[in-house]
């Protein structure tokens, strides 16, 4: 879990939980018989550089404003946000 | 221009579309509705079919504006059937055809996820972060090559075992979560073991609470994140998939 993680910890756990986001967006969901198009569909987006990623989808992110992709306080006391 | 479709949603409820939502290429997202029986509503766009020709960090923001559109259509009160990203259709007929066709496949899946949400749990090495420090042989080292082979296979033996102990925890989770979950779901990457949980949502808390509860020992911490569509849960087997 992630209590009393230091901000690298949880800027390394925000990185993960992004990726693991994205690797369901871009590889799972519905087929419907239409056409899919994916550029890099095999990639396992966990396993290439997410920083370099993160950087260029931080524009993408603070559009969203205070909604979280990936809540890594779901776990912490207090922090329950349903 | 195509038709894409962002989720599925039944029954129809039209009157929570959120006005002025837009998706991909700040383009504006649509309602259409298959009326038959008990009736589908999906969420659409019509986007310049270019857009989606992206790779890298500019495919990564079009993935996250996607989710955008399916998280908005989650907080109207129905679980949707996200489609998968880049789904896309000639027009709208073609798109209420495929929906029509598939209408009795696609509404047993969404009853199936009726009422829940995905969950994630991540199952991660502690100290990730540090490589494995196998230095280099020289080249004009003595036996450089087999020092070179011998590392390699000390690196396998490590991943592998580190594999093995994931493994371990994440069997750890899913017994203490058993109860509170519908499906399950796993996937690995190099480093990091992914658990997808179907859950209902009156069941979260209870959920949060099992988990924050498990002992997972000192070589792994987990990560949990959501509530989101059930990405997971929604693929249909039977389904052609074409990329």
């Amino acid at each position: 879990m992630t209590p009393n993680g230091s901000e690298d910890d949880e800027l390394a756990d925000s990185q993960l939980v992004l990726g693991d986001l994205l690797n369901h967006v871009l590889d799972k969901g519905v087929v419907i018989s239409g056409q899919v198009m994916i550029s890099i569909a095999d990639i396992d987006l966990l396993s290439v550089d997410l920083k370099l990623i993160l950087t260029s989808v931080q524009t993408a992110l603070e559009r969203s404003g205070s909604r979280q992709h990936g809540d890594v306080s779901l776990l912490r006391p207090g922090s329950a946000k349903d | 221009m195509v038709t894409y479709l962002y989720c599925v949603l039944a029954p129809p409820k039209t009157e929570a579309f959120p006005s002025g939502l837009v998706g991909i290429a700040d383009t504006p997202v649509r309602v259409v509705v298959v009326r038959e029986g008990e009736g589908l509503e999906a969420w659409i766009a019509t986007i310049d079919e270019a857009t989606l020709r992206a790779s890298g960090s500019g495919l990564a923001k079009l993935a996250i504006v996607h989710n955008e559109v399916v998280e908005a259509a989650l907080a109207t009160g129905r679980t949707p059937l996200p489609a998968r990203f880049g789904t896309r259709f000639a027009d709208d007929d073609a798109l209420l055809s495929d929906l029509q066709e598939r209408r009795a496949q696609l509404i047993d899946r969404l009853h199936r996820v009726a009422g829940a949400v995905e969950m994630s749990v991540l199952v991660v090495p502690r100290g990730q972060g540090q490589k494995h420090s196998t230095t280099q042989p020289r080249r004009d080292e003595p036996a450089a090559g087999r020092r070179y082979l011998e590392a390699v296979r000390e690196r396998t033996r490590s991943e592998e075992q580190q594999r093995i102990e994931a493994n371990g925890v994440a069997e750890r989770v899913s017994q203490a979560v058993s109860v509170v979950t519908r499906g399950e779901i796993r996937s690995t990457s190099a480093t990091v073991l992914s658990i997808a949980h179907l859950v209902r949502q009156d069941e979260l808390e209870r959920y949060r609470l099992e988990l924050l509860q498990l002992d997972v020992g000192e070589k792994f911490r987990i990560i949990v994140a959501g509530p989101r569509a059930p990405y997971n849960f929604a693929a249909d087997q039977s389904a052609p998939s074409q990329a």
